[in-house]
């Protein structure tokens, strides 16, 4: 069955959602760099950035090839529109402190370990590869980020406030990181992809773990806020992309 | 020359007396390149604690394909010596207390960096500095010894060397040979 | 021996002077300077490239900036690090610059105002850093020296990846020749200031030279570095904008024009056009920063009380 879908657009949307998740970050955290506390934390938040934008444009690469259309990662990075971006609401989230930086990164590193775990074993040997060598980064992430949060979260009370504030603030985007649908089901069905319900279980003990370490409390905010899979995003999201995709839209056609 | 910012007319130079007090304390990290034998001394980080402190030196020190080992040391363990002090006495046999292990680190030449020579039993500091220099040496001429308690060293987990050294191999962007310069405009 | 005989000792025989060593302070303090500035530089100069890493034109192209931005942070670390061997702290080095006691190298008081700007500075300023960097491993100070060759090790794609900019914008559209050809005329004279003041004007030099912190002069350095660039803006087809410059065959040398020192000496005393921009980002990440690095000792103290208790 593989065969047939390898070929197929389904395969192609599925590798550009997870491609989104890691670009829009990557995107993120750029905005970051020389804007950290300390000069290490400039470099750690730079390697996070690679790795993520590493991940994004090999994603990209694969979904461009299977689609066929002709174009490449670029053009999907930087010619689709708000609409047609699919990553998770969670990373499109904006810089507004550090407390928000490292719980949002916490939060989805904690998500995409177990991801990468099971897309390892995917029936997909090209999207195996990627997630590999994403998981090996995926870990740094959350050894990085789980240390900032334990940190800042028992550090002093104003550290202990914003990173509850940014965790009560993050919450109701992390039900989205296991909401699947009908693409998703079709992906695991083929062996080629991971349900995200199965993510749920793993995140959370990771979660927990770290939110009793680190004195913070677990928000009992009970909304969902979906959509970023199918291009229903917060506002957040098109002022970013202007600014990425203005060269490439100001000059048409052009090569850089 | 660049970097280097001339005077204005009048312009009092700023005097910097010594500081020692840093918010975050320093550490002192070594990295064992692919390929090598030892861990080389490889500048510091500051850092709050050792967890941190081995995280940034990681992101700092490991940028490219270099490394599959690391260690931070905190700045205090360390106890120096060179060719400006008496080589104080192995401390050898006077007395029955614990001996720990230390760690001893080599420069054997002015210029050159500080490298990892072996682990020695010692009373103390003293004592591990006089037992390095009897290990590990035959001059003393231009040579410097640190040493520093063996439990002092933050290492990476040989367990967690994937994580931690693999992500750089497929930046090759990082590298001079990734751009393609024409030969006819020098080198670059 | 008596240590002031042995610190000469070591100068003179092109030896490298290490922390342990006595020292006159008048070679600390020069030394602490000059290693603070061009950390400071390093630091500062992450601002006009960070400025486009969001607004990168391909995945690639963001990928390479936000490394080498990234490498400017971790070569500020060195050298800070390098400093801190003469007995002075990062935090004060840093506390020295925000109070404007210190400065950074001038070039980075320009603004980035297209992509075209970014090929140019990785060209142009990194051209002249490095040229001035590879002299510099030859240094006297120990720690210093190793620094530089640790930075031009890793720098060695910075100026690559300008010039590969250059080249696809000089091979592309009208617009982008134009974009190219205008970066090249606001960054060429910035760059050649960054050599400083003529030997015959310069406070500094003679120290430094007869200590061998600083082993190669001013005008030379530059003279080799518009030797290096001219082939290559040729090479681009584009125009460097100084009706002087022409080959000597007699000196074996390019002649150019003279640099506008009175631009020069505005920027320095803080009237150029980035500078207010600059050193407010500096300090406002700075103090934004304040709540995290006190937070951070805060949890590393109860951390080491909770083991010991």
């Amino acid at each position: 069955m593989t065969d047939t879908i390898t070929t197929s657009r389904p395969l192609a949307t599925y590798l550009v959602r997870h491609g989104d998740d890691n670009l829009v970050l990557a995107q993120r955290l750029a905005e970051y760099i020389s804007w950290a506390p300390e000069l290490e934390e400039d470099l750690a938040v730079a390697n996070i950035a690679l790795d993520h934008l590493g991940v994004a444009h090999h994603l990209l690469t694969y979904a461009a090839t299977v689609e066929g259309d002709g174009r490449d990662a670029d053009a999907l990075a930087f010619l689709r529109s708000e609409r047609e971006f699919t990553n998770l609401l969670l990373v499109e989230r904006p810089n507004d402190d550090f407390a928000v930086i490292m719980v949002r990164q916490f939060l989805f590193d904690a998500y995409q370990v177990p991801l990468w775990e099971a897309l390892e074993r995917s029936a997909d040997p090209t999207l195996a590869g990627i997630a590999a060598k994403a998981l090996k980064e995926a870990r740094y992430h959350l050894r990085h980020s789980r240390n900032w949060v334990v940190t800042l979260g028992d550090g002093t009370a104003e550290s202990h406030r914003r990173t509850q504030q940014a965790l009560d603030e993050l919450w109701r985007f992390t039900g989205e990181l296991f909401a699947g649908d009908e693409l998703d089901a079709a992906m695991t069905t083929a062996g080629i992809g991971v349900d995200p319900a199965s993510l749920e279980a793993p995140w959370r003990r990771t979660v927990l773990a770290v939110i009793a370490e680190a004195t913070l409390s677990e928000p009992d905010d009970t909304t969902v806020r979906v959509g970023g899979r199918s291009g229903f995003h917060t506002e957040a999201l098109g002022h970013m992309l202007a600014e990425m995709q203005w060269l490439q839209r100001s000059y048409p056609g052009l090569a850089w | 020359m660049s970097y280097s910012v001339p005077k204005i007319a009048g312009e009092q130079d700023t005097i910097v007396g010594r500081s020692e007090d840093h918010l975050w304390s320093r550490w002192e990290v070594f990295v064992r390149p692919r390929g090598g034998v030892t861990h080389v001394y490889s500048e510091s980080v500051h850092a709050p604690d050792a967890e941190t402190a081995l995280l940034n030196a990681r992101d700092t020190y490991l940028r490219r394909v270099e490394g599959v080992s690391l260690w931070v040391i905190p700045e205090g363990a360390i106890s120096r010596w060179d060719e400006h002090q008496e080589l104080p006495r192995s401390a050898a046999g006077q007395d029955a207390s614990p001996r720990p292990l230390w760690e001893a680190f080599i420069r054997h030449r002015r210029g050159a960096q500080f490298l990892h020579a072996g682990s020695i039993v010692a009373v103390d500091a003293r004592d591990a500095i006089a037992r390095a220099r009897d290990a590990f040496l035959t001059k003393t001429d231009g040579v410097a010894i640190w040493v520093a308690p063996s439990a002092s060293i933050v290492a990476a987990d040989p367990a967690e060397a994937e994580m931690l050294f693999e992500p750089f191999a497929d930046k090759g962007y990082r590298q001079a040979t990734y751009y393609d310069i024409p030969e006819e405009v020098g080198y670059m | 021996m008596d240590p002031e005989e042995r610190f000469h000792e070591i100068i003179a025989a092109d030896e490298k002077v290490e922390p342990g060593d006595w020292m006159p302070e008048g070679y600390r303090q020069t030394l602490i300077r000059q290693i603070a500035q061009h950390a400071h530089s390093e630091v500062i100069g992450m601002q006009p490239e960070g400025n486009w890493i969001t607004r990168a034109p391909t995945l690639k192209r963001k990928a390479i900036l936000m490394a080498k931005v990234q490498d400017e942070a971790g070569h500020g670390l060195y050298l800070y690090s390098a400093a801190e061997t003469l007995g002075v702290s990062r935090d004060e080095l840093v506390r020295l610059l925000h109070e404007g006691r210190q400065k950074y190298s001038s070039i980075f008081n320009y603004p980035t105002l297209t992509w075209a700007d970014i090929g140019a500075i990785g060209w142009l300023v990194d051209g002249a850093a490095i040229t001035n960097q590879v002299a510099l491993t030859r240094t006297s100070y120990g720690p210093y020296s190793r620094a530089m060759v640790r930075i031009c090790k890793e720098e060695s794609f910075h100026q690559r990846q300008g010039y590969e900019i250059m080249m696809v914008l000089a091979r592309g559209s009208e617009e982008q020749r134009a974009m190219a050809q205008d970066a090249l005329d606001r960054f060429w004279w910035p760059s050649l200031m960054m050599f400083g003041p003529h030997d015959s004007e310069s406070t500094h030099s003679d120290q430094s030279m007869r200590w061998k912190i600083k082993p190669v002069s001013n005008d030379d350095l530059r003279q080799q570095f518009v030797d290096a660039t001219v082939p290559q803006a040729e090479y681009l087809g584009l125009t460097i904008p100084d009706p002087d410059l022409r080959w000597n065959a007699e000196r074996g040398h390019y002649d150019f024009g003279e640099i506008d020192w009175d631009e020069f000496w505005r920027v320095v005393k803080g009237h150029g056009p980035m500078n207010r921009e600059r050193m407010a980002h500096k300090i406002e990440a700075w103090e934004n920063g304040a709540w995290v690095r006190e937070a951070a000792v805060a949890h590393a103290v109860k951390r080491s009380a909770a083991r010991s208790a």
